[in-house]
């Protein structure tokens, strides 16, 4: 089994985000894309993956499309870290931590929120990297 | 558009009209209070549905949802002005947002939660108190918001407009406080927890910027 050396992954580098078109209408981007699992938000970095690569990896890729996050956008939002995670079968692979998950309380609720905000203007201009429906 | 508190009461034919709200007797009852008193029946309404068995809950869910809204309507022209069309785009929206309770546990195949009708119930009503009291409190037709499914089974409703943005979030736990932040071209921002039931003049000035 290949163990992955962890790096530091650039501030100018991308990141792509994989989002599951069932929890779209219309494949509108919406701050309600973003979401943990598991601990932390999982992307993959472009050092090791192309957006189409990242799609790919989905239980079911057509249901799927790709947005692009840059790393320092990420860490520009409070209490986001971003860290390379390889795992034996993505080495690109790696966590958003902060965004939150059900267990926050109290006002961390609205910081969670503002975080998810943030997320999604940071991408929404762009738009997709790989739009759901392209095949 | 009539935003006005009433100076000499209802007349007769508005008090046959609502008998049994008691409010309405007092000459100091505005338009405000009337229409919490009917949210907050319609809210019983809805929580008792919400606390019988969910089969139930749900065949009732479209016709209880739709008996409210032809009241709603009907209020709503009569009394502050709304445009039918306007109310009917709610339903519309609301409509449009059904979708939502097809996605099931693990409905993305990476184990993501699924979505209670009672909290698209709960979603659907607050909508409806922000965008009514946008109308009675300050005499604005609001924007609608995006609707759409959030993590850990709740729910968001989202406006994006060149002059605000605001995201407002549903949890699915009943017992827990929905969530709100927003922030306008001016660098102003609003944010708080709510009682999902409640009326909040906040959120509904928020959205007349």
């Amino acid at each position: 089994m290949t163990s992955w050396p962890v790096e530091d992954i650039p501030d100018n580098d991308k990141l792509f985000y994989r989002v599951n078109k069932k929890g779209l209408h219309d494949n509108e981007l919406l701050p309600s894309i973003f979401r943990e699992r598991e601990g932390s938000m999982s992307v993959d970095w472009s050092k090791y993956s192309t957006a189409e690569e990242t799609r790919a990896r989905a239980p079911i890729p057509k249901d799927n499309g790709v947005v692009m996050l840059i790393a320092s956008e990420i860490r520009g939002i409070d209490e986001l870290t971003l860290i390379h995670d390889p795992i034996v079968n993505n080495r690109a692979h790696s966590g958003v931590m902060g965004l939150g998950d059900k267990s926050v309380k109290g006002d961390e609720k609205i910081r969670k929120l503002q975080r998810r905000q943030h997320l999604f203007d940071a991408c929404s201009e762009r738009g997709w990297e790989i739009h759901p429906d392209d095949m | 558009m009539l935003c006005r508190e009433t100076e000499q009461g209802y007349s007769g034919q508005e008090e046959n009209l609502f008998s049994g709200i008691l409010e309405l007797k007092n000459p100091k009852t505005t338009e405000s209070d009337v229409l919490s008193s009917l949210f907050i029946t319609h809210q019983k309404f809805t929580q008792l549905e919400a606390a019988s068995d969910l089969s139930s809950a749900i065949a009732d869910e479209k016709t209880s949802l739709s008996t409210k809204d032809e009241y709603e309507a009907s209020l709503a022209q009569k009394y502050f002005g709304a445009e039918k069309s306007g109310v009917d785009e709610l339903q519309t929206i609301i409509d449009n947002s059904r979708w939502i309770l097809d996605l099931h546990d693990d409905w993305d195949d990476e184990g993501s939660v699924g979505y209670k009708v009672e909290t698209w119930i709960r979603a659907m009503n607050f909508l409806k108190n922000v965008l009514f009291s946008s109308v009675n409190d300050f005499c604005v037709k609001s924007c609608f918001p995006k609707i759409s499914p959030a993590d850990d089974g709740s729910i968001d409703l989202f406006w994006k407009q060149e002059s605000f943005q605001l995201l407002i979030n549903i949890p699915a736990c009943e017992s827990e406080l929905l969530a709100y932040t927003g922030e306008n071209k001016w660098g102003e921002t609003i944010s708080g927890r709510i009682n999902t039931n409640r009326k909040n003049f906040n959120i509904a000035a928020w959205l007349n910027l």
